[in-house]
């Protein structure tokens, strides 16, 4: 498999995790390009020590934090499937760190240790960033009556 | 996972019907050059005779207006020859502020 062939098969996974984490298209197709150029750049690094999907994530977020900015007016997004609004508007409550956790363990089903690994923090802090998240969720599922 | 855990999960898999945009070109974005040290200290070197023309402007005589309009027309064709695109236009603003500062100097 060559770099570019490698690339977009990774290319619908960190597209979607980008637009869980930015919320809006224009941005997540953004995020997911700098984060591929980046993982690219990177590849003769990587020595398999982890799940590539742990080392791109790890490359994803830190590209988002260094994103982070006041969003300038959005243009009217098109029409969205409503699951999809759904999803958007429930993450969209959490912040950034809860986001990611959230993200990547209830939609990539990774596990606490792979999440981590990924965002380079101890395991005891994913956890508490689940609970916080679950927390913030049960509340928004209860005022929504979803 | 429990229950409360399946229901966040299926709520947050709604993402997955989000529709995936054609992957684009994945080149990185070309930096904007970077100017070079020499057009910024000759940039500096210029920045500071042009401050320093602008000192004497109160008392400046009709010879010494002269002698600083011919020193401007020599900087500006020393500022046309940079490469740096952008470090020519902020100078030639500079310049042509200058000119005005000395046409309202001379006038009084």
């Amino acid at each position: 498999m060559d770099r570019e062939q490698w690339a977009a098969a990774w290319w619908p996974r960190v597209y979607r995790m980008a637009l869980a984490l930015t919320g809006r298209e224009a941005d997540a197709e953004d995020l997911a390009q700098e984060t591929l150029v980046a993982a690219l750049d990177a590849a003769a690094r990587f020595r398999g020590e982890c799940a590539e999907s742990t080392w791109f994530y790890s490359i994803l977020r830190r590209l988002a934090m260094k994103r982070r900015r006041p969003a300038p007016v959005a243009a009217p997004a098109p029409p969205r499937d409503p699951a999809l609004e759904e999803a958007l508007g429930l993450l969209a409550r959490l912040p950034i760190d809860q986001r990611i956790t959230a993200a990547l363990f209830y939609v990539e089903d990774m596990s606490v240790e792979q999440i981590a690994d990924a965002l380079g923090v101890a395991r005891a802090t994913v956890r508490w960033r689940l609970f916080r998240a679950r927390q913030k969720l049960r509340n928004a599922f209860c005022r929504e009556g979803v | 996972m429990n229950a409360e855990d399946r229901e966040i999960a299926d709520a947050l898999k709604g993402l997955l019907r989000s529709p995936v945009p054609p992957m684009p070109p994945l080149e990185r974005r070309a930096a904007p050059p970077a100017a070079p040290w020499a057009a910024l200290a000759a940039a500096a070197a210029m920045l500071a005779l042009l401050g320093g023309l602008l000192w004497p402007k109160a008392p400046a005589a009709a010879a010494d207006a002269k002698r600083i309009t011919e020193q401007l027309a020599r900087l500006e064709e020393r500022v046309a020859r940079l490469d740096h695109a952008e470090l020519r236009a902020l100078l030639r603003r500079e310049i042509a502020l200058l000119r005005r500062e000395l046409s309202c100097a001379s006038e009084k």
